[in-house]
């Protein structure tokens, strides 16, 4: 079998454009930066080849087009568990290890997940079902193993990305894994990638981003992976280049305005850096071309609907006019605007026409809105975001228009977090207030208003975030205050 | 409260992990067993500063001080120790 990186998608299983070879092959060559030395597949102490674990799927009689969550942090094994699944014509969705238990149950239970993976995935905190384990990692499954019994859900050879800042803490796109990888080749395309080159994973694999531009590019491409996790200084992120040789790294803005606030500067090493996750600021734009002359730097613009990569711009081929931009779209992507009421200056909702867009949003309920509200043609998706296009084609950031903010690199849906308050007991009315702090970080706060006590509630809420919201998601405040008081006030 | 008990307590009460007080290990991995995320690990940082009133600088803030409840009372100690007036853990409502 060949493992040629180049040409056409091989037909793998479940009409996946790999076969498990080249899993085992990317895993090997791939290291886990937070532990000492790499995974050896065929070394049985570490991972077992991605069939054998694909096999053991089979063999606890879960069928084939079955959710699986998988809350696993960033990692070799998060790595092979995701493709094993696919292997075995599962249906992965990755969603953060820090996701609190109530969530992971109510996700799993919208999405009729057939078994939930991760350290953590024990039947008392997830609501009871069968404890088992594969490859080392506790798999929790929540339905006895009896493929009549229930359908099988999804087609084989997909799966699930969440879009928690879009659509809410329970949406999700269905995407077939196939098209994924082909973004994966347009992305490496449009950034340069190549076989040889070391990939620093610092971003969750939870996003679109890292699993699609960074992990199944390296899959396709040759490149190797060196996966890291939490928490991000820019000492040690800089340590990690260094001492794993990396090439090709990318970071939010947020990330590259911490590693700016210092005087470091990246190893020459670095070939290129793409920053995306929200709009970069021109001037630290600037300021990364300057501290770094040799560096190829990318600004990247996507969306987990669309695949999830849209446009890039190669900064340090562009002139200074162009650092506002996220570029042009990539190969087989095209955009156009489409009138907004209130905006003016040839500004509109950016429309993003992609052979790549997910085939359906899934597991929204009634209080969510129309599913399927951003495609609005097969292939066509409406992005929420106002841009302007020059007559160049290249895409400009304008502003959000859709109810969510992006919250130290995580995108942060206000009108689910607006929901969840709400349905809390004795709470009347909500609000949140989006504002700027220093250095131009965004935070929100909450207004809440109740029929009890408010000191009592107010404990009663901070609980009930802290068991449901992750740590990006909260407020940098909540202000509680009796009902009365909002009569008084007026 | 020893330092490695106000540290359990932090994770339980500040950052909302999900794992009882009396079922965690020393050694337990802080992102793989108690599932910190990024902001997480911040949250436990800036909580074990006020803690143990300590500084705990960008330098020793890394992925090995922060591993496991075990290496961030190690931190906490060498800070304790290092410090002019070494501080008992402040008391925990």
């Amino acid at each position: 079998m060949s493992l040629c990186h180049r040409g056409p998608d091989p037909a793998g299983p479940h009409g996946l454009p790999f076969h498990p070879e080249l899993v085992d092959a990317l895993l090997a060559r791939s290291t886990d930066a937070d532990r000492p030395g790499p995974v050896d597949p065929v070394d049985p102490v570490g991972l077992p080849p991605v069939v054998e674990t694909a096999a053991g799927w089979g063999a606890l009689g879960v069928p084939p087009g079955s959710p699986i969550v998988l809350a696993m942090p960033n990692g070799l094994r998060m790595l092979h568990h995701y493709f094993a699944a696919l292997l075995a014509g599962l249906v992965p969705m990755p969603v953060s290890a820090a996701t609190p238990a109530l969530r992971v149950r109510t996700l799993a239970a919208r999405f009729g997940a057939a078994a939930v993976m991760g350290q953590r995935a024990d039947p008392g905190r997830l609501g009871g079902g069968h404890l088992t384990s594969l490859a080392g990692v506790p798999a929790l499954l929540r339905r006895p193993p009896d493929p009549a019994g229930y359908p099988a859900g999804y087609p084989p050879g997909t799966t699930l990305l969440l879009t928690s800042g879009t659509s809410g803490p329970f949406s999700a796109c269905l995407h077939p894994v196939a098209s994924l990888v082909r973004n994966a080749r347009r992305h490496a395309e449009s950034v340069g990638l190549r076989a040889g080159d070391s990939i620093l994973v610092s971003l969750p694999l939870h996003y679109s981003f890292a699993l699609v531009a960074q992990a199944m590019a390296a899959l396709v491409t040759g490149g190797r992976l060196i996966l890291s996790g939490p928490p991000f200084t820019p000492a040690g992120y800089l340590a990690r280049l260094t001492e794993h040789r990396v090439t090709s790294s990318s970071l939010t803005p947020p990330l590259t305005r911490l590693l700016l606030a210092g005087t470091d500067r990246l190893p020459r090493g670095l070939r290129m850096l793409t920053v995306g996750g929200d709009a970069s600021r021109p001037a630290e734009v600037a300021a990364l071309l300057a501290r770094h002359r040799w560096l190829e730097l990318y600004l990247t613009y996507g969306l987990t609907e669309a695949g999830p990569r849209v446009s890039t711009l190669a900064a340090h081929a562009e002139p200074a006019r162009r650092h506002a931009s996220v570029g042009a779209p990539l190969r087989g992507v095209s955009a156009a605007l489409r009138a907004t009421p209130g905006t003016g200056d040839g500004a509109g909702e950016l429309l993003v026409r992609t052979d790549t867009a997910m085939l359906r949003r899934v597991g929204m309920s009634a209080g969510d809105g129309p599913a399927d509200r951003n495609l609005v043609a097969p292939g066509v998706l409406a992005t929420g975001d106002l841009f302007r296009i020059d007559e160049d084609g290249y895409l400009f950031f304008q502003s959000r228009i859709s109810d969510f903010v992006v919250l130290g690199g995580e995108k942060v849906c206000l009108a689910a977090v607006r929901r969840f308050v709400q349905d809390q007991p004795g709470v009347v009315s909500c609000a949140t207030r989006v504002g700027a702090g220093d250095g131009g970080t965004t935070h929100y706060d909450l207004d809440v208003t109740v029929t009890g006590d408010p000191g009592a509630a107010g404990r009663q809420l901070h609980a009930a975030m802290g068991g449901f919201l992750l740590a990006a998601e909260r407020p940098r405040s909540v202000r509680v205050e009796h009902v009365d008081a909002l009569t008084t006030h007026k | 409260m020893t330092v490695s008990e106000t540290v359990r307590r932090i994770l339980v009460d500040d950052i909302f992990v999900e794992v009882p007080v009396e079922s965690m290990n020393d050694d337990d991995s802080l992102r793989d067993v108690f599932g910190l995320d990024s902001l997480g690990f911040v949250e436990l940082r800036v909580q074990c500063q006020q803690a143990f009133d300590v500084k705990i600088t960008n330098d020793d803030f890394t992925p090995d001080n922060f591993a496991t409840i075990r290496s961030v009372r190690e931190l906490v100690e060498r800070l304790l120790a290092g410090s002019a007036h070494p501080a008992a853990p402040a008391e925990r409502a």
